[in-house]
């Protein structure tokens, strides 16, 4: 059998093509790397209370992967907790979240759950200290009928889905790690609600019930620094 | 002929068809779903087999270990068959296989940078 030619330029060419091929596909499937909008050093304190619900140990571990370093980066402390069975976690959230909103001067809640009714589990808060609540974010499908509710409660804004059986998590992705970079609400939730229908499009996913969207209920304005 | 012997012709045949690291690449790619998977299920699965410090340092270090060493492999093996395989085989591997693996690799570097939020 003849050696096939030493092909040696055309190897040169064709690797450094593939590997930048493969890039670029990783990264139009994923997301451009964001850059944080403004300095977060804004001489108040935040704390962010994390609850996962109890789901398959790849989406529990998936979420803690992407969350935990996010909100690490954004906020003084982090209470992240993540239910074994549901029902899980109800008093060490309720304790999280005394805790955080008596030592800090800004605190974030995100409900990583689905459909859900857990401002239930927040009743006995002291109303006065439920009033440091800023941001409630809800991944729980169908979930933004609880803005009133939330608002009601103390929260500044309150961030839900719409949509029955959302995709909420690709929304999520999008919108966390714009709002950690100093992004205004409504913009990071607009960039979110954007980037997710995109990559649902490619899927035939987007649009009616499985809907990634979210919705906005009161300070679109704010952002992890406070208020303008 | 022995298992040994078996095993010495095919690695020979793959060496001489330059698909070697190709295949490595791909094995490599295929281990490490097996290991992310392997984690997440010590993680959260029925029974906790690691600490929870370590939910996170384990899957990036997979994800940097094994997306590292099948990203350098897929590369080199694309490299090499282009240069000295026969033109139908690389035609047919490089998208068919390396193409796919370096997706998968670089992807997860990619992604671990993603999630640990540098990017």
């Amino acid at each position: 059998m003849p050696a096939p030619p030493d092909r040696r330029r055309l190897a040169l060419l064709v690797t450094p093509l593939l590997a930048a091929a493969a890039l670029a596909l990783v990264v139009l499937a994923g997301d451009v790397p964001v850059l944080r909008a403004r300095s977060l050093d804004t001489g108040t304190t935040r704390a962010a209370v994390a609850l996962r619900d109890h789901v398959i140990p790849f989406q529990k571990w998936g979420t803690k992967l992407f969350t935990l370093p996010h909100l690490e980066e954004g906020y003084d402390r982090v209470y992240y907790l993540t239910q074994a069975y549901r029902g899980d976690q109800r008093e060490e959230l309720i304790r999280a979240l005394d805790d955080a909103l008596r030592t800090h001067d800004q605190v974030d809640l995100f409900l990583l759950a689905h459909t859900n009714e857990l401002f239930t589990w927040t009743g006995s808060l002291d109303p006065a200290l439920r009033r440091k609540l800023r941001l409630v974010y809800n991944t729980g499908c169908g979930d933004a009928w609880q803005a009133r509710t939330w608002l009601s409660l103390g929260a500044d804004a309150y961030v839900g889905h719409p949509a029955m059986k959302s995709m909420s998590p690709a929304f999520y992705f999008y919108f966390l790690r714009r709002w950690v970079r100093g992004h205004e609400l409504a913009a990071a939730v607009d960039a979110g609600n954007r980037a997710a229908a995109r990559r649902l499009g490619w899927l035939g996913l987007s649009g009616g019930a499985t809907d990634a969207t979210a919705v906005v209920a009161g300070r679109g304005d704010l952002w992890i620094g406070g208020a303008p | 002929m022995s298992r040994p012997g078996r095993l010495v012709r095919a690695g020979a045949w793959l060496a001489r068809w330059h698909l070697a690291l190709p295949l490595a690449a791909l094995l490599v790619a295929l281990a490490e779903l097996a290991a992310l998977r392997a984690v997440w299920i010590f993680s959260f699965g029925p029974e906790r087999r690691i600490p929870e410090w370590a939910d996170l340092p384990l899957g990036h270090a997979v994800l940097w270990g094994l997306g590292g060493a099948g990203a350098v492999l897929a590369l080199a093996g694309a490299y090499r068959l282009v240069r000295r395989g026969r033109a139908w085989v690389a035609a047919a591997v490089v998208p068919l296989v390396c193409l796919p693996v370096a997706v998968i690799s670089l992807g997860s570097l990619y992604a671990s940078l993603v999630v640990a939020a540098i990017l």
